[in-house]
């Protein structure tokens, strides 16, 4: 039974983007007023932590930027099919001169790099410079803004004549890039405003827990994240409601694990929350009420936090837990 | 007089050749029908021949200049419309006509639709490309083809997703454009565009695994 409550668990981490595609204001505006509450994803940010750590030796920071590396390099490969490359629309490229490619090109990335927005204000947050964090969170805003400004500017304002305008083509490629940037919305735009409070607070709160043993622990979860498979990475960051669910369960696990009592807290509160969101979503899809898939998301949640209390009793068993993600992952591949 | 050149063009992927030798001159006056069966070469020759692909060996030439070497004024004079109607989605079709049109620097007028609509997409302007069907996709890519104005028009496969209206207004235009500008054109079956005057040209195989080679009829 536990196992069929299991693979239901697992399907719904698999299906997250679905239920997050309801879209619906409500959910998305609960999801803003209360992730600071919720949501501690420590674990997203485990690499910059060990890079940030005084004490941390040269293997360590060297294996932490392969592993950045190799995730921001996933991360960005997975955009790809989203945001279609110019040079992939013939009627397009072959009026485009290298150069304008290559501006394009330029633009492109940086669209692909919105996380960098919740990434660098924490680590500045972690680095012990409060300014640069507050100077970057509201950089990370400006951004959000203007790109939620593009999308809505009404194409007849500007300019008739865009020969040579290179901000109104800066608007319209923005405008273009509305279903992948993260920001084309109202809906879209207060939800990840929600994500980039609790980022900076995780940041804010490791920073001050001192018996955290950040070389060893992110070094270990840091090789566990280099040795997933590079298709289970892309597939989850290709979706990244799918990323988001399982930071959800993992990052508290991982609390538990270094031997914090809010992990457990916080392990028991996301996975009700989250129950709870994806029935609000399903009945809002006009689904019936489903007891079975709550009682799944239930057992998983205690299979998360038997997991952690086994690793910190048998020090021992550390790598089991460093497992979590990689299995995680790719069984959201192979569960339909 | 727009000419553009093919000299001893080659094209692999890999160790494998598809085309072998392509060599062959167009210029303005007619519409040039290039033809060949399923997977002989006819759309990467058409790559090349756009600037969107680099052949292996030769040159392609528009009017003595180099078109791989993507130069922004020789771009502006090619526009390719490819096979697949494929396009940014999100973007509503008046976005993606005026995107389209800032890219080549072409001045675009507040009412985009009024003097130039051969295709009847004024009702559809504030529909997004996705929601388009196929044939009105093609309908956009074509509209954007000929909006251009380029001296080098290449048409791949351009009927596909057509109803019969639509084929009988791209052939009017083909025909029109072709009179003082180069149009380059696959199609399975050109009866139905109704042009008279074509000059074809036939990729074939050389023979097992060597790839083809262009041949012209005048």
């Amino acid at each position: 039974m536990p196992t069929v409550h299991l693979h239901y668990a697992l399907s719904y981490i698999a299906n997250t983007a679905e239920f997050m595609r309801a879209r619906k204001t409500a959910i998305l505006l609960s999801a803003f007023l209360m992730a600071p509450l919720l949501a501690i994803p420590g674990a997203l940010l485990f690499p910059f932590f060990a890079l940030a750590d005084a004490s941390v030796g040269w293997v360590v920071r060297f294996s932490m930027l392969i592993v950045i590396a190799l995730a921001w390099h996933a991360w960005l490969t997975s955009q790809k099919p989203l945001l279609r490359s110019i040079c992939d629309i013939p009627v397009l490229a072959s009026g485009c001169s290298r150069q304008r490619l290559m501006q394009l090109s330029l633009f492109r990335y940086l669209i692909f790099c919105w996380p960098l927005g919740f990434l660098l204000p924490a680590l500045f947050v972690v680095a012990d410079s409060g300014r640069r964090g507050i100077v970057t969170s509201l950089w990370t805003l400006g951004v959000i803004t203007f790109t939620s400004l593009a999308k809505q500017i009404p194409l007849n304002r500007l300019p008739h004549s865009l020969s040579g305008s290179r901000s109104s083509l800066m608007v319209l490629a923005a405008r273009a890039c509305g279903d992948v940037t993260p920001f084309s919305d109202a809906t879209r735009f207060a939800r990840y405003l929600g994500m980039l409070t609790p980022v900076v607070c995780a940041a804010w709160l490791c920073r001050d827990i001192d018996q955290i043993p950040f070389a060893r622990y992110h070094f270990a979860i840091g090789l566990a994240v280099a040795c997933l498979p590079l298709r289970g990475l892309l597939a989850a960051a290709a979706d990244e409601d799918k990323a988001f669910g399982a930071l959800y369960v993992c990052s508290p696990a991982y609390k538990v694990l270094v031997g914090l009592r809010s992990g457990w807290v916080v392990l028991f509160f996301n996975g009700m929350v989250y129950t709870v969101f994806a029935h609000f979503s399903r009945l809002n899809q006009g689904a019936p009420f489903d007891w079975a898939t709550l009682a799944a998301v239930a057992s998983f949640t205690s299979v998360c936090i038997l997991l952690g209390q086994l690793v910190r009793a048998r020090p021992r068993w550390d790598g089991a837990l460093l497992f979590l993600p990689l299995v995680l992952f790719i069984i959201g591949d192979v569960v339909p | 007089m727009i000419s553009l050149k093919l000299d001893g063009v080659k094209k692999g992927f890999g160790e494998r050749c598809i085309i072998q030798d392509a060599t062959a001159s167009f210029a303005e006056g007619a519409a040039h029908l290039l033809s060949g069966r399923n997977g002989i070469g006819k759309t990467v020759l058409l790559e090349i021949m756009g600037g969107l692909s680099a052949p292996t060996c030769g040159t392609v030439q528009l009017d003595g200049r180099d078109v791989t070497r993507k130069h922004p004024a020789t771009c502006r004079r090619i526009v390719m419309a490819q096979a697949e109607s494929s396009f940014l989605d999100s973007l509503t079709v008046e976005a993606a006509v005026r995107l389209f049109m800032a890219l080549r620097n072409l001045p675009a007028k507040k009412s985009l639709f009024i003097d130039f609509d051969p295709f009847s997409l004024a009702p559809w302007a504030k529909t997004e490309f996705r929601r388009l069907s196929l044939g009105w996709r093609k309908r956009v890519i074509l509209h954007m083809s000929f909006v251009a104005d380029a001296d080098v028009t290449i048409l791949d496969e351009p009927t596909v997703g057509l109803d019969t209206v639509g084929v009988s207004i791209l052939g009017a235009l083909i025909k029109e454009r072709a009179c003082h500008q180069l149009v380059l054109l696959t199609c399975h079956d050109p009866a139905p565009l109704g042009l008279k005057d074509v000059h074809e040209h036939l990729l074939k195989s050389s023979g097992k695994d060597e790839g083809s080679v262009l041949v012209t009829y005048h």
